[in-house]
């Protein structure tokens, strides 16, 4: 900053007492940030991904329709149901359907957490786990995404990525 | 805030993994972050959503962040283009007459921004190195509204007469500070 140039604003903020104390007041009003705000930030740390399990895909019902009928266990007419999902990270596993209006999710064994949606842009949104491992994200995400999960027991996994209407 | 070892050791430690570090970031840019927000309307909740986007951003990107002497400049962008994605969300859920939020372009104002909050940091770091004194008396006269000279005067117990002077000494140790000092020759 080049004082008395004229083209920076440094002077009058600087020499002139009044402007120097209405500034200071914006500069100490301004760091006053609510405390949720700082919260907020805090809390995204948790959200690292290098911490993270990859969970590997076990199921997709919309790859398993596409196999020869002889092949599927449990035989499922086109369209009869929302499409399934299930991914495993060692003892942990998600469960996955995709409906219309929203992705209906369960953790398995049940357990509370939460999940936050990521896309190719980064993360979208974070939606809590309920006690018995239930959660909801609505609407379904227009683009690709992977669930990020935290577990309250703090174990952290990442599906693989999901596209809703491939 | 430019090339601050601080900022640059607490993003290696940040990197590492280090809670403490991370959240002195927050600490740190929380003002920035949250001036931002306030240029653009958005307080309150929207305020924390919006908090909430940029520092899960950050956390994503801290392991390829190159320079994080940049990261004001990252902040401030971040900031900008969450804030325009929920007026616009909001625009297309409540439909309203009113014009553009103003007429800002996308990443408007960036360098403004990061001069503005450096100085704000330097003044901050400058204000809480002064006397106990100076402090108290220039918080009573910034306050919204400013305390008047009698109030001040009886809280302080300095006859009125001397709040004047008082006020020049304090405003130009302020100004001889090293954090201010650091910014005139930056």
């Amino acid at each position: 900053m080049d004082r008395g140039d004229g083209v920076t604003d440094v002077p009058s903020w600087w020499d002139d007492d009044d402007r120097l104390l209405e500034e200071l007041g914006h500069a100490v009003r301004e760091a006053r940030v609510p405390e949720s705000f700082v919260r907020a930030g805090k809390a995204a740390f948790a959200w690292r991904t290098a911490d993270a399990e990859l969970a590997e895909l076990r199921l997709d019902s919309l790859l398993s329709a596409r196999e020869p009928a002889g092949l599927r266990d449990e035989p499922r007419p086109d369209g009869s149901g929302p499409r399934v999902l299930s991914f495993a990270a060692g003892e942990l596993s998600i469960e996955a359907e995709i409906h219309p209006d929203a992705v209906r999710g369960q953790l398995v064994p049940a357990q509370s957490g939460a999940v936050l949606v990521r896309d190719d842009d980064g993360p979208v949104r974070e939606v809590t786990v309920d006690e018995v491992g239930w959660f909801v994200i609505e609407p379904v995400p227009a683009r690709r995404f992977r669930l990020h999960i935290r577990t309250s027991a703090g174990a952290t996994v990442i599906t693989g990525w999901i596209d809703a209407r491939p | 805030m430019r090339d601050d070892p601080v900022v640059v050791d607490l993003v290696l430690r940040a990197r590492e993994g280090d809670a403490a570090a991370w959240d002195a970031i927050v600490e740190r840019y929380a003002p920035l972050v949250w001036g931002v927000c306030g240029r653009y309307g958005v307080t309150g909740s929207d305020a924390d959503d919006v908090a909430g986007g940029v520092w899960l951003r950050l956390v994503e990107r801290l392991d390829t962040l190159h320079e994080p002497a940049a990261l004001p400049g990252w902040l401030v962008r971040t900031t900008q283009r969450q804030c325009l994605q929920l007026l616009r969300a909001r625009k297309r859920q409540i439909p309203v007459d009113d014009p553009e939020p103003g007429a800002r372009g996308e990443e408007d104002g960036v360098d403004g921004e990061m001069l503005m909050a450096e100085r704000r940091h330097a003044l901050r770091t400058a204000f809480a190195e002064l006397p106990a004194r100076c402090r108290e008396l220039l918080s009573m006269l910034f306050d919204e509204p400013p305390a008047s000279y009698t109030e001040i005067s009886a809280a302080l117990g300095v006859p009125v007469g001397a709040i004047g002077p008082s006020r020049g000494r304090c405003l130009d140790r302020l100004r001889r500070s090293r954090a201010l000092a650091a910014l005139q020759l930056a």
